[in-house]
């Protein structure tokens, strides 16, 4: 059965590192896709993925509502990225990097992907997060309601706003 | 209303783009595993065995209920040679069905070799049934931050295996044991006759009468490494107190001192309770449905073979035997490496592939990297208490000395078994084999006992504690302000930390609080133009290494280093 966040969350901060292993498990790819919005490099993105986890991991005594666990690492994610970005460090992107991860050279998203995930991040949180979860964590519509601890009919509604909103913008852009 | 199809394509394909990574869950873990920093506190607290049920899922879920059981079971009984005195407590005890003690463990010790100590406190009661099997029902109070954990651990009998219980976290585990190693745990745990007779074969100094609680009891003290069972060494003392009228044991302590590698702690064992009545029932585990098992585990046979090939798997991992294989050591170790390896990532992966759950994934890389080398441990320690002289030397030589000995112990008479650095083995007479085994060095935990640290002397164990968080936050801060000073003069680096002050760092973050009178308390490196995130930077200054320093490194993060040969491999990187 699949436990929602705060459930995973309550049992990191008791101690149990393997709850907070299925919570990277399950947001490493919105995690990414945040990072990547930032600094528009998927290989760049893997590295501020890692530190973003490790600074949630650091930080979860202080998240006071832990159904509130998604939003909360984007916010998280979305600032290392910038510090990333002001910092210009250095890091060989390429090493130890095993390669479902990015297609593209260079790890730069074209402009139609780059597009799509402004627009993504643009989205209400809520539908941001059922998106993100949906497509890039790749989870059932159940899943996502346990995930979030609500029920699946609204689950299915945020899903369904979130792509009339999606669809409604990129036809807009299209024009 | 029905998704639109061509946005979902569209979301799909990016979601490709972005794409996963097949260790990423592995890498972000071993940060975290080794990060300075914990949720929370800057320190994260535990007892030996508690620690190991938090840092790493079922590794330490089993490795506690392992440890937990053979190191108590050692604690409680083994004891002294055959004076007339502990003879009669081994003929009172040997009549006993059932009892039951109380366990107090207060332990302050690192959590990891990146981390600073803390403190803890430990309550087990512990029942015991020469029929049935034994129970724990263990809670640890986390006293930094004020946290407290709970676990069950029985040893059931009639199945031959140990269930692990965590009920705050609804996760349970089995581990089963091998006929041999059931054989001997049973027999430590249940037969109080062999427990005595173990503990018949240590040293010990009779303390004389005293008097516990208004009953006058006769006293024994050991530091014989087989009492242990060679988990602490010769750092363990230990005392044990008996009723005079009764002969029965009332109370047991043992100090455990600390090094860099284990915790301090000390253990009493009392409260004890004999020919109490015992049911089946009470030593079958009650484990509600909603409860999820953490996979299943196998403990292998203790014996030269499964020895042989934790020493092998060790090697195939790390290019070198473990330093030490005393039980604890190589849990720590253990739980330290086998995530970070690439053989264990693609294991992993192969197992993901296959269909199955991340639990049963756990479970099988438990069983396939750690159950060897937990096995190496406990076959060390069976040699230890059987007292048959075994000597290891994986700190003086590796898999390419092919000829050299790693490791021999005794199996009858003069005859030692021998086993190589190429880990072929031979039997040879003791005469021959002190021509060709090196010579024993110095373990690094005696000479920490002897170098006595000029800190030590100076702060208590709560200030030097804290003054190395106050350090490794100036060595943070002074990172920080380096990539500051380094954005502002077109990367370039400041050539001494000093330049910092005129770019706007406090000037006491020069100042190593450890070392509060020194101009030079930290040792800066300026980064070479190849460099990585594992450059060091700053440092720590130190005349000798004692209990570890904090670390810069060129990536910004900051690591408490416990081992002066680890600090000086990243230094030379």
């Amino acid at each position: 059965m699949t436990q929602s966040d705060a459930q995973l969350v309550q049992e990191t901060l008791a101690g149990n590192k393997q709850a907070f292993a299925l919570l990277v498990r399950r947001y490493e790819r919105p995690v990414r896709a945040t990072a990547t919005h930032v600094v528009k490099s998927t290989h760049a993105a893997d590295d501020i993925a890692q530190e973003a986890f490790v600074r949630a991991w650091q930080q979860l005594p202080k998240l006071r509502n832990p159904n509130v666990f998604g939003p909360w690492l984007m916010t998280i994610t979305r600032r290392c990225a910038l510090e990333s970005v002001c910092q210009k460090q250095v890091i060989n992107y390429t090493d130890n990097l095993d390669h479902r991860v990015a297609h593209e050279r260079n790890g730069q998203l074209d402009e139609k992907n780059q597009h799509l995930l402004e627009t993504i991040q643009k989205l209400p949180k809520a539908e941001r997060q059922v998106i993100m979860l949906r497509y890039f964590g790749q989870h059932t519509v159940r899943d996502l309601a346990a995930i979030a601890g609500r029920s699946v009919g609204t689950v299915t509604k945020q899903l369904s706003r979130a792509h009339k909103r999606l669809k409604s913008r990129l036809q807009e852009s299209e024009k | 209303m029905k998704p639109d199809k061509h946005i979902e394509q569209k979301l799909e394909a990016l979601a490709e783009t972005i794409g996963s990574r097949n260790s990423f869950v592995d890498d972000v873990m071993s940060k975290i595993e080794s990060s300075p920093v914990q949720p929370g506190k800057k320190t994260e607290t535990g007892n030996i065995v508690l620690r190991r049920i938090k840092m790493k899922s079922i590794s330490k879920f089993a490795a506690a209920a392992i440890i937990m059981i053979g190191v108590s079971a050692v604690f409680l009984f083994n004891f002294g040679p055959g004076s007339i005195a502990l003879a009669d407590v081994y003929s009172k005890v040997q009549q006993v069905q059932a009892f039951a003690y109380k366990i107090t463990i207060k332990a302050s010790g690192n959590i990891n070799e990146s981390m600073p100590p803390g403190e803890s406190e430990t309550n087990t009661a512990v029942t015991v049934s020469k029929e049935y099997g034994m129970k724990m029902e263990q809670t640890t109070h986390m006293i930094e931050q004020n946290k407290s954990l709970h676990q069950q651990i029985f040893l059931i009998s009639a199945e031959k295996k140990i269930v692990s219980i965590d009920p705050a976290m609804k996760i349970y585990q089995d581990i089963e044991l091998s006929e041999g190693l059931f054989e001997r745990l049973k027999k430590e745990y249940c037969e109080p006759r062999e427990m005595i007779k173990q503990m018949l074969a240590c040293d010990y100094t009779d303390l004389g009468r005293s008097e516990i609680d208004g009953i006058t009891v006769q006293g024994f003290e050991t530091t014989d490494p087989a009492y242990s069972a060679g988990v602490f060494g010769q750092r363990a003392v230990t005392t044990l107190w008996v009723d005079v009228d009764t002969w029965l044991p009332v109370k047991s302590k043992m100090d455990i001192q600390g090094n860099s590698d284990t915790a301090e702690a000390s253990i009493v064992i009392d409260s004890f309770e004999w020919n109490i009545p015992a049911r089946a029932d009470d030593f079958q585990p009650v484990i509600p449905d909603s409860f999820t098992k953490m996979g299943s585990m196998m403990l292998p046979e203790m014996n030269e073979n499964t020895a042989i090939e934790g020493l092998r798997l060790f090697a195939d991992l790390t290019g070198e035997y473990p330093g030490k294989i005393d039980l604890l050591t190589l849990a720590q170790k253990a739980n330290l490496f086998i995530f970070r390896k690439e053989q264990v990532a693609q294991r992993m992966q192969e197992f993901r592939q296959s269909g199955l759950s991340v639990e049963d994934v756990m479970s099988n890389i438990m069983q396939e990297f750690y159950a060897p080398i937990h096995a190496l441990g406990m076959y060390h320690m069976t040699l230890v208490q059987d007292k048959k002289d075994p000597a290891y030397f994986g700190n003086q030589v590796t898999p390419q000395d092919t000829d050299a000995v790693l490791m021999r112990w005794k199996i009858e008479g003069n005859t030692y078994q021998v086993i190589f650095g190429d880990l072929n083995t031979t039997e040879m007479p003791y005469e021959e084999l002190i021509q060709i085994e090196p010579e024993i060095k110095v373990e690094q935990e005696t000479q920490a006992q002897v170098i006595i640290p000029d800190l030590s002397k100076t702060y208590s164990k709560a200030q030097l504690r804290q003054l190395t968080y106050d350090s490794m936050s100036n060595v943070k801060k002074m990172l920080m302000a380096c990539w500051g000073y380094s954005q502002k003069h077109g990367g370039q680096w400041p050539e001494k930390l000093q330049d910092l002050v005129s770019d706007g760092l406090d000037p006491g973050m020069l100042i190593n609080p450890l070392l509060p009178d020194s101009d030079n308390g930290y040792i800066y490196l300026k980064p070479p133009s190849t460099r990585s995130s594992q450059t060091v930077v700053i440092y720590e200054a130190y005349h000798k290494w004692d209990r570890g320093i904090n670390v810069g490194f060129y990536d910004g993060h900051v690591e408490f280093i416990r081992d002066e040969a680890d600090f000086k491999n990243k230094l030379s990187q």
